[in-house]
């Protein structure tokens, strides 16, 4: 590996590659949830910390007012629907520290965890989402290698629906 | 019948009370929805073209978008005496795929029934009554 890989790696984030393996990609939020977070090093890699970031997120729609004023000092105002969003709930789970990956090595690590009591079911809409996502990095110097957010289901029924 | 309560009702949609009533307003799962529809004139006899229901799913966040509207006509070409109340009780399966009941901080989904005459102006109607739908729902999510 030169020295211009692992600037480009380091910049990146390409010295490992990390994905995410559920055990059921679906849960009603009773059970814990399982899954494998893996990294396979294309360049040596000194980890600091193996983790893994649990989020529900609610994207929405916010009505937004603009303002103007012109050169005549006209005052001109208008609407837009931006997007929002709102974090529910963010926990990050360390899963292994200090370690070592060489070049060409795989190794794997469990994380359970579970969904929050009275956390809003999974939903895609047109315009507004609820979302709850995973996912695992390797802090390393430089930009982390991760696996990018992962969608897992929360599909249940609400307890108090009125 | 005076001339002015014609057109009053004709603008109002008010020459008939229609009242909906709906057994059970929180379904569980695929429970179907049971209906009770009420119609009564307020005046002369009436002769709706039909006897028909909305029901729709709204997301509403600043935005409003229409998840679900479907139209079921109960009764066609019908006529209600003077002082005679009909009533009609339906029964509506939903589709599997349709959306839940949504409460989130933002946003929500929310279903609603209205049954309505239609008639010659604004049909009279008994204006939308909510219900909700609880069940678990499933996505696509990307692999």
């Amino acid at each position: 590996m030169g020295i211009f890989s692992r600037i480009k790696n380091f910049i990146t984030g390409g010295a490992a590659e990390v994905s995410v393996v559920f055990e059921k990609r679906t849960t009603d939020g009773s059970s814990t949830i399982r899954l494998f977070v893996t990294a396979f090093a294309k360049d040596d890699c000194k980890i600091k910390e193996v983790y893994l970031q649990v989020r529900g997120r609610e994207t929405y729609k916010k009505r937004v007012q603009h303002t103007s004023t012109d050169s005549n000092g006209t005052v001109t105002t208008t609407h837009s629907d931006d997007t929002h969003y709102d974090i529910h709930y963010d926990s990050t789970l360390k899963l292994a520290k200090e370690i070592t990956l060489n070049k060409g090595v795989q190794n794997k690590w469990l994380a359970e965890f579970e969904v929050p009591p009275g956390a809003v079911p999974t939903f895609h809409g047109k315009d507004c989402f609820m979302k709850w996502e995973v996912q695992a990095g390797l802090d390393m110097p430089g930009n982390d290698p991760d696996s990018g957010w992962v969608e897992f289901l929360l599909s249940k029924k609400v307890e108090n629906v009125l | 019948m005076g001339i002015f309560k014609n057109i009053k009702d004709y603008v109002t949609g008010g020459a008939a009370e229609v009242s909906l009533m709906i057994q059970k307003t929180v379904l569980n799962q695929r429970e179907p929805l049971r209906l009770l529809i009420k119609v009564k004139p307020t005046g002369e006899t009436i002769h709706p073209k039909r006897v028909y229901l909305q029901i729709m799913a709204l997301e509403q966040s600043s935005t409003r978008n229409t998840l679900y509207n479907k139209e079921y006509v109960l009764e066609e070409n019908i006529q209600i005496n003077q002082g005679e109340c009909k009533e009609w009780t339906h029964v509506v399966e939903l589709p599997e795929e349709v959306p839940a009941t949504v409460i989130a901080k933002h946003f929500r989904v929310e279903w609603g029934v209205k049954a309505s005459l239609d008639m010659s102006g604004t049909d009279p109607s008994s204006g939308w009554q909510p219900f909700v739908l609880n069940k678990a729902m499933t996505f696509d999510v990307e692999q």
